[in-house]
């Protein structure tokens, strides 16, 4: 201070102009006082939860929003939530990003030419009002078109639709189910994805639903295998035409023939019918519709080896509480409905109705429409028919095929209001903007889906000047009509909830954030004929041509939307480790057959289309398929499904040719393969050398009340990546960008590693194993890096000078440089957790395990003279993982879960042979 | 020639010295350790005078990790009917009744990178005075040490508190 | 005891008087001390230089400087050894219980002090009688250097401990807290002033007498010229290097502005000397002599001035008295000596209390106004009616003229009620 002053000061040849650029920022901080004393129980400086829910895809997920200092620093899970139960994905611990975005919109605005000009909400809503009426007297329609809505908001815009004279259509939503909903209209009148009940099988078959990363609601499903799995006799397959992060972890995967998952499912269905039938007094006709197949036959045609088929058949009739569920690429291909008709047969064959499948605790998409909605839409509007569009929290622009012309047939309307977030594609093509707040800024609820309720609550107000998606409406709904109802979107609320819930259920509601109804049981009828006749159409070949190109979500932004998160660029994709920039995955015969490597630029064609990118070798990729995430392709060449109505994901034919180029992508993983170091190791491995007593000449550390330790179980990491969000969030790690992850310096404090062997894949979670004879702590030359009393490695950023000798020494590589002194763009320098200082630059830092939350969770317990109990408190990650398998705590309790863990026999540790002695015990794969 | 150099050199030292004194009086001066403050607390009345307890205005002062300013509507609790004619209440019934907080100037602060938590420090039983000196004598509070890491650890290795980095440096 | 309790603070006057004292003393002691210091230094040096290369001049100049710093043996012994305990008290006083630095802390230096002025009388009643010293005694006045330099060195790093007063009651329990760059500082100041003022003496006093002795002669003058002027000199420019790191040692809360108006006046004096002694040619040695003398003495003062300033400034707001602490604690041992009742009403008076406590006290004794009435005044008036008390707490309205309109407590009723009692029980003196 004083004397680094001084010295500064000595360097200095014209002191006076340059004295005058010095002085602490501290010193002429101010603070404000309060005007009236807090309420009970609000200390200043002390975090406080508030229940909402994560808007970020429509699963719905409850999440608790850490408020410090009036706004939200970190989302986590409500556990018991009936979603996402305390976990939380990737996407939704990411979407602080979202929220204190820099790019959001910050005003209504009028298309002004090119460009826009602001206008305040009053004159956007006058004329809002005003072309709703000309354009009525025209004799155009006035439309609305959303995305998936639940809960109050869908029926406030069904009245406002229906009080305007406006017509709601079909919800629109890239994902809409809508071959699954074919089917389950056709066989059973239920137009609409039923609920699962995972939990409850000791056997699921899984076929091209990619459960794991986003296939309806992706966290409860994550959650609801781990708890299968735990419960001990639970087997997973899975079938899929690609490689996907579900296929990778389930028990067994299978890859099929594009297009051909159907007949694998039909063989199965017979197998059900003939050998199980009698039980369920199964409609004879459906059999008589099943073409006739043998497991050679099926073998052949989709590609799977007849023991293999065999296999799969033989298991799921032993199991007691099977469980089939086809969705995700599956059905999104030519006679997707046929596939999604065959499982449902098998369900209803098997029992699982009403039980594991549930109707009545559906999950509300019935709602949504379909690809062929969309048409008509674009072809309205072409034609001249349309008035006023709304396209509310939409972006059809961009993810609609270019063949349907919706960029030019919204011109054509008298006026298009978009109604969104940010500048995206579609909204930059609309007339009108106006801006709604983010969840977290608002009042609402959501149904994920029937029997659950779940709040939305504002935590903070909004950063701009935005209105609620209810308040939005209802401000329509009041200038358009005259009369708006009196009070806003909350009074309104409110009162809906009071109906519905009474007045103590209203404040548990608000308490806990959520409600859950017992819904009775809603069984099915069988339409036996239609199940036949759909069996029957689904015959005729419907082949998919090789080489073929799926367009699949991706964890990381789902249908796209997410995309806009620079987190989410930050964060490798789990089954290839790139962070930014689009690529296209290969198999291995083809990059052998083409002579592909790594970043070579290709040219992808079918037809008309063309895309450049650079490929990306995928182990497990069967030849000829390739796979590219939906964001990387804006209006994607897709085709309708002529009898769903639904996208046809898959692009036929496509011709993959090399241009010569490379394309600079950063690969974070340095090699898929272990190099046969043991980092997983499988079988038991090392064992004689791991029981062996090391000889050292370090002093043993002496732990007196705590000593904390970390326990991975791999059986249930999926390689999801939520650890990894929550991480950067809680601990204010910089997101750096391209530049630096090509020249491999990532930011992350914690890593998901796939190794793939043996043609299977394999994730090892990675961070600082605060080892107790750590490498890095003894070459430190200031002494920033020491081992504590607790058993933690810590760094302390004050003392660092940047020698970089640490992360040199570290054997496991999880040190982290600041390279820059990393600016946060305003507002988002309001997401830094404030009990987590910002590194300046030249400082190293790295995983502390949450040592704020440690300090917080010590003064706590110390408040009420006690210590630390278990599960009081936990890392970030292991508080995000949806399926638990982080487990964080004290090794000195002989009671506490990570002792336990840690002395199981299936534990070992990382580089065990090196002497460094981690804290992080993992568990090898298999049951805890 | 060479004792005009040698002269000038010299003279140039001691203009150099004596800049650097005014460049440390010029560092010190922005650092002030009496702040001005928007309306002139003085603790001289109502710690000493009227012997009011620390914590019967900074109530967080063992509950929480700052101490915080007291809100304003434990001063009007008092102020709204003594001495009403003073200046100093005007200016408070102002802020009161106009809504606007009062922004005081910080006269103890630690850097962001510290966590201390007052709760702690006060449950431990350090006194108030031991830090923040005669606080009860001060007409306008002074900042009487500079809460140098040095100090802060000579207390906690006198007193067995804990010693380890990661228990203030978060 | 609690080692780090803040014990009573000294009344500003008596204060204001230690610091004087402290002052004069220091500044009788130090510039005396420091002329010893760097005269005996010169002179031992310049004796065994002299006696290796059989330099008359040297022999000769040793013995005059010594005896020009030290006067006369009772002057050395008087001047060096009676300011002390003065300091020593005045200290004591000031740091008040903070440190309760161990009478010996004080006493070293004491002794040392003692043994250096013994050592070096020894040496300049040796060295008068011969320059041509036998190696015990020169040894005898390199220890009594050696003993003086330590018992300054110690001196500053007690009086040192003044500036910072935070840190003191940590000296208590080690007294390694004691060291403080701060007091290096300082002394090297000192020693540099001291050489300085030596070569002021020895300009002002040496070379005059023609009369006497081997080395006499223009180029024993010249000799006298240069070690008196080199000497100034070297003192003159280390002053303004070691000023600045004197402010940058300094601990913040001592500073003032006046401190650094001080410190540039030292920089400024020593500027002076230099001029006087480089710049401006042809003066005569002695009125040069004179003036860097004066000059050097200033710079003493300022110093010392400059540090008691950096003292009061950090002794600012430092020490409480016996303060609201004290004073809780008294109510509260009057309210407990009255809760001897029954059972029942135990919780109550507890609870009236606390309302008290944290509410009626801010403008309430019991003996004493402070913004309303002391309660043994008014509460009697009530005769022991609780309804009366407690309609008066609930909507109290002006009485007395005297008194401030009381305002409206915000408590419920059942603190209204609880305390009511608690006051009627409490001034009654146990009903």
């Amino acid at each position: 201070m004083k004397r680094r002053d001084f010295l500064w000061l000595l360097g200095v040849v014209s002191g006076s102009t340059v004295m005058s650029a010095c002085g602490s920022p501290n010193r002429s901080a101010k603070f404000t006082s309060y005007l009236l004393p807090p309420e009970e129980g609000v200390v200043p400086g002390e975090a406080r939860f508030h229940p909402s829910t994560c808007t970020e895809c429509p699963a719905g997920c409850g999440v608790l929003a850490r408020v410090r200092e009036g706004r939200p620093v970190k989302l986590e899970g409500i556990p018991g939530h009936p979603v996402s139960d305390g976990g939380l994905c990737v996407r939704g611990q990411s979407s602080l990003y979202r929220l204190y975005h820099p790019e959001r919109l910050r005003g209504p605005m009028l298309r002004d030419g090119k460009t826009f000009r602001s206008i305040p909400w009053e004159e956007a809503f006058t004329r809002v009002s005003e072309t709703l009426k000309s354009s009525r007297e025209k004799g155009r329609k006035n439309l609305f078109l959303s995305c998936r809505t639940t809960g109050t908001l869908s029926r406030v815009a069904d009245a406002a639709c229906e009080r305007l004279e406006i017509g709601r259509l079909p919800e629109y939503e890239v994902y809409s189910h809508s071959a699954v909903k074919e089917a389950n209209a056709l066989l059973f009148g239920e137009r609409d994805v039923p609920h699962y009940r995972i939990e409850e099988a000791d056997f699921l078959l899984t076929v091209g639903a990619d459960l794991l990363e986003t296939y309806v609601t992706p966290v409860a499903y994550t959650r609801k295998i781990s708890t299968a799995q735990a419960g001990g006799d639970f087997l997973w397959y899975h079938v899929e035409p690609h490689m996907s992060l579900t296929g990778g972890n389930a028990d067994r995967r299978f890859t099929v023939t594009p297009g051909r998952e159907r007949l694998l499912l039909s063989f199965l269905l017979r197998e059900v019918a003939t050998r199980k039938a009698a039980q369920n007094g199964f409609p004879r006709e459906i059999l008589a519709a099943l073409p006739p197949a043998t497991a050679e036959s099926v073998a052949r045609d989709t590609g799977i080896p007849p023991e293999s088929v065999k296999e799969v058949a033989d298991r799921f009739l032993a199991a007691k509480r099977p469980l089939v569920i086809a969705g995700g690429i599956a059905t999104e291909s030519p006679g997707g409905v046929g596939t999604a008709a065959a499982a449902a047969l098998i369900q209803y064959a098997v029992g699982a109705f009403p039980g594991r499948v549930d109707f009545a605790g559906r999950e509300n998409y019935r709602n949504v429409g379909t690809l062929r909605d969309m048409e008509e839409l674009s072809a309205r509007m072409g034609r001249g028919e349309a008035g006023v569009v709304f396209l509310f929290r939409t972006n059809p622009v961009f993810s609609l095929p270019a063949r349907l012309g919706f960029r030019e047939n919204m011109k054509k309307a008298q006026l298009t209001v978009a109604m969104g977030e940010f500048l995206d594609e579609t909204v930059r093509e609309a007339d009108l903007v106006l801006p709604l707040s983010h969840s977290l800024e608002s009042w609402g609820d959501v149904e994920p889906r029937r029997g659950v309720m779940s709040l939305l609550q504002p935590v903070l107000p909004p950063l701009h000047d935005t209105l609620s998606d209810g308040d939005a409406l209802l401000g329509l709904l009041g200038s358009a009509s005259g009369k708006g109802p009196a009070g806003g979107y909350r009074d309104l609320l409110a009162a809906a909830w009071r109906k519905r819930l009474g007045e103590a259920g209203k404040a548990q509601f608000l308490e806990k954030g959520f409600v859950e109804e017992m819904l009775p049981k809603r069984p099915v009828s069988l339409d036996g004929r239609r199940a036949a006749d759909t069996l029957r159409s689904s015959t005729s070949a419907e082949e998919v041509r090789k080489p073929v190109l799926f367009l699949v979500p991706s964890i990381r932004t789902f249908d796209g939307r997410s995309r806009i998160l620079p987190l989410l660029s930050e964060i490798p994709d789990p089954l290839t480790t790139i962070t930014y920039g689009p690529w296209i995955s290969v198999s291995k015969e083809t990059a052998a057959r083409a002579g592909l490597r790594d970043r070579d630029e290709v040219t992808v064609a079918s037809g008309d289309w063309k895309a450049v990118l650079p490929v990306k070798v995928q182990p497990g990729l069967p030849g000829e398929v390739f796979v590219v995430y939906r964001d990387a392709i804006p209006a994607p060449p897709i085709r309708t499904d002529p009898r769903t109505g639904g996208p046809v994901d898959t692009i036929e034919g496509v011709r993959i040719t090399k241009t010569g180029k490379t394309i600079a992508i950063p690969i974070l993983s340095g090699s898929f393969s272990q190099q046969g170091r043991g980092l997983i190791p499988d079988p038991v491995h090392l064992e004689e050398e791991r029981r062996q007593k090391r000889w050292t000449l370090y002093p043993e550390h002496a732990h007196m009340e705590y000593q904390w330790a970390m326990a991975v179980d791999l059986g249930r990491c999926n390689g999801c990546a939520a650890c990894v969000a929550a991480c950067h969030i809680e601990n204010n790690v910089p997101v750096v960008g391209k530049r630096d992850h090509l020249k491999g310096r990532e930011m992350s404090w914690l890593r998901i590693e796939p190794f793939y062997e043996k043609g299977e894949v394999d994730f090892l979670p990675m961070l600082c194993q605060q080892c107790h004879y750590a490498p890095c702590e003894t070459v430190c030359p200031v002494f920033a890096a020491y081992h504590n009393p607790e058993g933690l490695n810590v760094q302390v950023y004050k003392r660092c000078v940047g020698t970089r000798y640490c992360s040199n020494n570290c054997p496991y590589k999880v040190r982290r440089f600041n390279w820059w002194q990393h600016r946060w763009p305003e507002p988002m320098d309001r997401m830094l957790n404030p009990d987590v200082p910002a590194r300046e630059v030249g400082v190293m830092e790295k995983c502390t395990f949450c040592i704020q939350r440690i300090r917080g969770g010590k003064d706590k317990a110390k408040d009420e003279g006690r210590k630390v109990r278990d599960g009081e408190f936990t890392t970030a990650c292991a508080q995000s993982c949806p399926t638990g398998a982080l487990t964080f705590g004290n090794i000195l309790d002989k009671e506490s879960k990570v002792y336990r863990l840690a002395h199981s026999e299936r534990a070992y540790r990382v580089f065990e042979t090196l002497g460094t002695v981690p804290s992080i015990h993992y568990l090898r794969g298999g049951k805890t | 020639m060479k004792k005009t150099l040698v002269s000038i050199a010299v003279l140039g030292y001691f203009g150099v010295s004596v800049l650097l004194a005014g460049g440390l009086w010029y560092l010190w001066y922005r650092t002030d350790p009496a702040p001005v403050q928007p309306i002139a607390f003085p603790h001289t009345i109502h710690a000493g005078r009227l012997q009011l307890h620390c914590t019967y205005c900074h109530i967080f002062a063992d509950r929480a990790r700052s101490a915080g300013a007291p809100p304003l509507e434990k001063c009007m609790g008092c102020h709204k009917t003594i001495a009403t004619e003073r200046e100093e209440i005007r200016k408070l019934t102002h802020h009161y009744e106009e809504k606007r907080p009062v922004q005081w100037v910080r006269v103890y602060a630690l850097p962001d990178f510290i966590y201390f938590t007052h709760k702690r420090h006060v449950k431990a039983g350090v006194e108030c005075a031991m830090c923040h000196g005669d606080v009860a004598g001060m007409k306008r509070v002074r900042r009487v040490n500079e809460l140098i890491m040095g100090w802060c650890v000579s207390c906690h290795r006198v007193r067995g508190a804990p010693r380890d980095c990661a228990t203030c440096h978060k | 005891m609690n080692p780090l309790a803040i014990p009573p603070a000294l009344p500003p006057d008596t204060f204001l008087l230690l610091r004087y004292l402290l002052i004069a003393a220091l500044l009788l002691f130090l510039p005396f001390l420091g002329i010893v210091i760097a005269g005996s230094a010169a002179s031992l040096v310049l004796n065994f230089l002299g006696r290796e290369n059989r330099d008359d001049r040297s022999l000769r100049l040793s013995r005059e400087w010594i005896e020009a710093a030290t006067v006369n043996r009772w002057v050395l012994l008087l001047l060096g050894l009676l300011p002390y305990p003065a300091i020593a008290y005045a200290c004591e006083r000031i740091l008040g219980g903070r440190t309760s630095l161990p009478a010996i802390a004080w006493l070293v230096p004491y002794g040392a002090l003692l043994a250096g002025c013994l050592l070096l009388s020894l040496y300049r009643s040796a060295i008068r009688r011969t320059t041509e010293l036998v190696p015990a005694l020169f040894g005898a006045g390199t220890v009594g250097l050696l003993a003086m330099l330590s018992a300054a060195f110690l001196s500053f790093l007690l009086v040192g401990t003044l500036v910072d007063p935070a840190k003191l009651p940590l000296v208590r329990s080690n007294l390694v807290f004691i060291l403080s760059w701060h007091s290096l500082v300082e002394f090297l100041l000192f020693l540099a002033m001291s050489f300085g003022l030596a070569g002021g003496i020895a300009l002002r006093f040496l070379g005059r007498s023609k009369a006497g002795g081997a080395g006499g002669g223009p180029d024993y003058e010249a000799r006298v010229l240069t070690a008196g002027t080199s000497f100034a000199m070297a003192g003159a420019l280390a002053v303004p290097a070691l000023v600045v790191l004197y402010l940058v040692s300094l601990p913040v809360t001592g500073l003032s502005t006046e401190v650094f108006a001080m410190a540039a006046t030292v920089m400024i004096l020593a500027l002076a000397v230099f001029s006087l002694l480089y710049v401006l040619p042809g003066m005569k040695e002695n009125r040069q002599g004179d003036r860097v003398t004066a000059l050097f003495v200033l710079m003493f003062l300022t110093v010392i001035l400059c540090s008691q300033t950096a003292v009061a400034n950090a002794f600012q707001g430092l020490s409480a008295p016996p303060g609201p602490v004290a004073a809780v604690e008294s109510v509260s041992k009057e309210g407990k000596s009255a809760l001897k009742p029954a059972a029942g009403d135990a919780a109550a008076l507890e609870k009236g209390k606390k309302v008290y406590d944290t509410v009626c006290s801010i403008c309430h004794r019991f003996d004493v106004k402070i913004v309303g009435p002391a309660y043994n005044d008014v509460v009697p008036k009530y005769k022991g009616n609780v309804e009366k008390l407690k309609a008066f707490i609930r909507n109290p309205v002006k009485v007395n003229p005297s008194f401030p309109a009381m305002p409206k407590p915000a408590i419920k009723e059942d603190e209204i009620d609880a305390v009511a009692r608690y006051l009627l029980f409490t001034v009654k003196g146990g009903k």
